[in-house]
């Protein structure tokens, strides 16, 4: 009972740093760098994406026996589609200035590689609670990292944090960091910190390539 | 019906079918929810970017609709108390995307404000003909002329010339029917 307790922290955890879905699996990357000018649109789109991959994971395994292998991805899309759609259309009467904000983006988290990713790698080959474990660490991963992202790139480019001024003006602005080369020096090194961090815990692994986390799983 | 034609080709086809329709069902079922609140904060937003191009109107609620007109592509008209009317123009701008312009006017026909929504533009360059400061050349215009790009004074935000044709476009569509109503 106790290590299977472990486990299920363990698939939890996962997503932070070991298999942070940005920064380690490298997938997602293009909302990641787009939303990430401001703190409070990561936020929002954290959230949005959470809520989408933990419900699409929980519904995939659920039907996981259910849905046969040759319409699998189309079975996924339109699942994904569905709450994706369903996000889109709540935010857009309760919160519509964060609507506004995401734009494209939200609708895009429909073909955004962590879901289909999880679904295909996780989702559809377990129990619905490991699922919804997966989703919810999966979820909190993407959403650590793009807050931290917006963090750095908000503060150094606006000089402020949530919209609030945390920079003098009398301190210049890189207003690089606001536009598309700004995202990926900030990319880049995160990516770095986040194998750096990973030896510091003694807990470094091989670098590994998506189809390999299978392995890593049965081997425990 | 044998077990593998079942198999390979009817229940992807029925399972696919199935997963569709609930997703539809379910999409359906919270828009019904979320489609009325949606409209109101848009009614109320419009409302809104009425009273901000009227200087002497502070309460939407006092503002009257106008529906006795026919100019192509003018979506709304209000009138205020005092006279002063607000037109609401929409025009296509870059792909297809709808670019929105309300015009104030006083009762003299002089432009008192103009309000534009470019959120459908391409952020950062489209989007700019909403800024302030590019908008700042058609407050006190002579709303009963049109204009033209280039002409007397009235300029395309450089960069931008599909979303500032539009944005002309639409404020020719005020200009014409304030020129209709008046």
């Amino acid at each position: 009972m106790a290590s299977e307790n472990k486990s299920k922290v363990s698939i939890l955890t996962n997503g932070i740093i070991k298999e942070n879905p940005v920064l380690r699996l490298v997938l997602g990357t293009c909302s990641c760098l787009a939303v990430t000018t401001a703190v409070s649109s990561a936020l929002g789109m954290g959230a949005a994406f959470t809520f989408v991959l933990v419900c699409s994971n929980i519904l995939i395994s659920l039907l996981r026996n259910v849905i046969p292998a040759k319409v699998h991805l189309p079975c996924y899309i339109v699942i994904i589609a569905g709450f994706v759609t369903i996000v889109q259309m709540v935010m857009h009467a309760y919160m519509d200035s964060l609507y506004t904000a995401l734009g494209v983006f939200l609708p895009l988290i429909v073909v955004n590689c962590i879901i289909l990713g999880r679904a295909e790698m996780f989702a559809c080959k377990n129990n619905v609670v490991d699922s919804a474990l997966d989703g919810v660490g999966m979820g909190i991963g993407y959403t650590l990292t793009v807050v931290l992202m917006a963090t750095i790139r908000e503060v150094l480019g606006s000089g402020t944090w949530l919209g609030f001024q945390v920079l003098p003006d009398s301190i210049a602005r890189i207003s690089i960091m606001t536009q598309a080369p700004g995202a990926f020096f900030c990319y880049g090194v995160l990516m770095a910190g986040c194998v750096w961090l990973e030896g510091k815990l003694d807990a470094r692994i091989e670098r590994k390539s998506c189809c390999d986390i299978d392995n890593l799983k049965k081997e425990g | 019906m044998n077990k593998s034609t079942w198999e390979s080709t009817v229940k992807p086809v029925v399972v696919l079918s199935v997963i569709a329709l609930v997703v539809s069902f379910l999409l359906a079922l919270v828009n019904s929810f979320t489609a009325p609140i949606i409209e109101e904060n848009q009614k109320a937003a419009t409302l809104a970017a009425y009273v901000d191009v009227m200087p002497t109107v502070s309460d939407a609620k006092t503002l009257e609709e106008v529906t006795d007109y026919t100019t192509e592509n003018v979506t709304g008209v209000v009138k205020a108390e005092d006279g002063s009317i607000a037109i609401k123009a929409e025009e296509k701008g870059f792909d297809g995307g709808i670019l929105t312009v309300i015009m104030g006017y006083d009762t003299n026909g002089t432009v008192t404000g103009i309000w534009v929504d470019a959120s459908t533009q391409t952020k950062g360059i489209g989007s700019n003909v909403a800024n302030d400061t590019f908008l700042a050349q058609f407050n006190g215009m002579d709303g009963t002329q049109n204009i033209a790009i280039g002409q007397g004074g009235f300029d395309a935000y450089s960069g931008a010339t599909i979303s500032s044709k539009a944005l002309f476009a639409a404020i020719n569509d005020c200009v014409n029917c304030y020129n209709e109503l008046a």
